[in-house]
């Protein structure tokens, strides 16, 4: 097991997830890389930057106005404003950090958070994969190393995707060793099974 | 006295409470580290407190009756 392994274990023994197994180890859990972040934020760094100037304008803007209207009626507004914009700086963040895979030593869980009112979770257990690729798209995920994962299935589903995840390249190897690890077991027991049976 | 402005007001307010509502319960129901999610759910909530206080301040230096509409 390489030093990067063993650092993603001791990562993640404080973690846990609504289902988890009891015994069940998670080995990683992964998000889009910080960089989807920041682009989703971009937005929203501006729109507080328009709401700032809205403050420092309205002022100016009353004295157009054709009737009289008490600044703090303004000042209220702006104050609703920032309220809302509060709450969706949070939304985004929890967009972000709620959507989630997580690698365990017994299965693959896709947590899939769409805003605050949509929740997709599906899993697969490793003795179902066939085969892990990776895909790293673009100058920028190149740069910062971070790509597609994508994972075949045996079953009716045929692909599990981790997106925009860092170090896919290690993620595929770390997949790949626990599906051998999985299918090694599964045959172990068959053997067990078939030798019950003959004896 | 029937206040248009000052409905708003409480329908934005509880609009806003909802809101509130609604972030902390995901960030304490689907959380995956308790420090991460005690960290985030203490800064969202020092957030909404000071937003909330200066909210109020100001709603409550505004003349409600100045601004109601004449149907």
């Amino acid at each position: 097991m390489g030093r990067e392994e063993i650092n993603y274990q001791q990562k993640y023994c404080r973690h846990t997830f609504r289902g988890k197994r009891e015994g069940e180890e998670i080995i990683i859990m992964l998000r889009r890389h910080w960089v989807i972040l920041l682009v989703e934020f971009v937005p929203l760094i501006i729109l507080f930057f328009a709401l700032l100037a809205e403050i420092f304008f309205t002022p100016f803007l009353v004295g157009f106005l054709p009737i009289e209207i008490s600044p703090n009626f303004f000042n209220l507004i702006n104050s609703f404003l920032f309220m809302f914009y509060w709450i969706i700086v949070f939304v985004v963040w929890i967009d972000y950090y709620l959507d989630v895979w997580i690698v365990t030593d017994q299965r693959i869980v896709n947590i899939e958070q769409f805003g605050l009112f949509r929740r997709e979770i599906s899993e697969l257990d490793h003795g179902k994969i066939q085969d892990v690729t990776t895909e790293i798209h673009g100058l920028i995920p190149t740069l910062l190393k971070f790509g597609y994962v994508h994972i075949q299935t045996a079953g009716s589903r045929t692909r599990f995707e981790f997106k925009q995840v860092p170090n896919p390249v290690l993620v595929r190897t770390m997949v790949m060793k626990l599906q051998k690890q999985a299918v090694k077991e599964e045959k172990i027991k068959e053997g067990e099974l078939l030798r019950g049976k003959i004896s | 006295m029937f206040n248009p402005f000052l409905i708003l007001y409480f329908v934005l307010l509880f609009i806003f409470l909802v809101g509130i509502f609604a972030v902390l319960y995901h960030l304490q129901a689907y959380k995956f580290n308790e420090r991460v999610a005690l960290f985030v759910s203490s800064l969202f909530i020092v957030g909404v407190l000071i937003l909330l206080t200066i909210n109020i301040v100001i709603a409550m230096g505004i003349n409600w009756e100045e601004l109601t509409i004449v149907f």
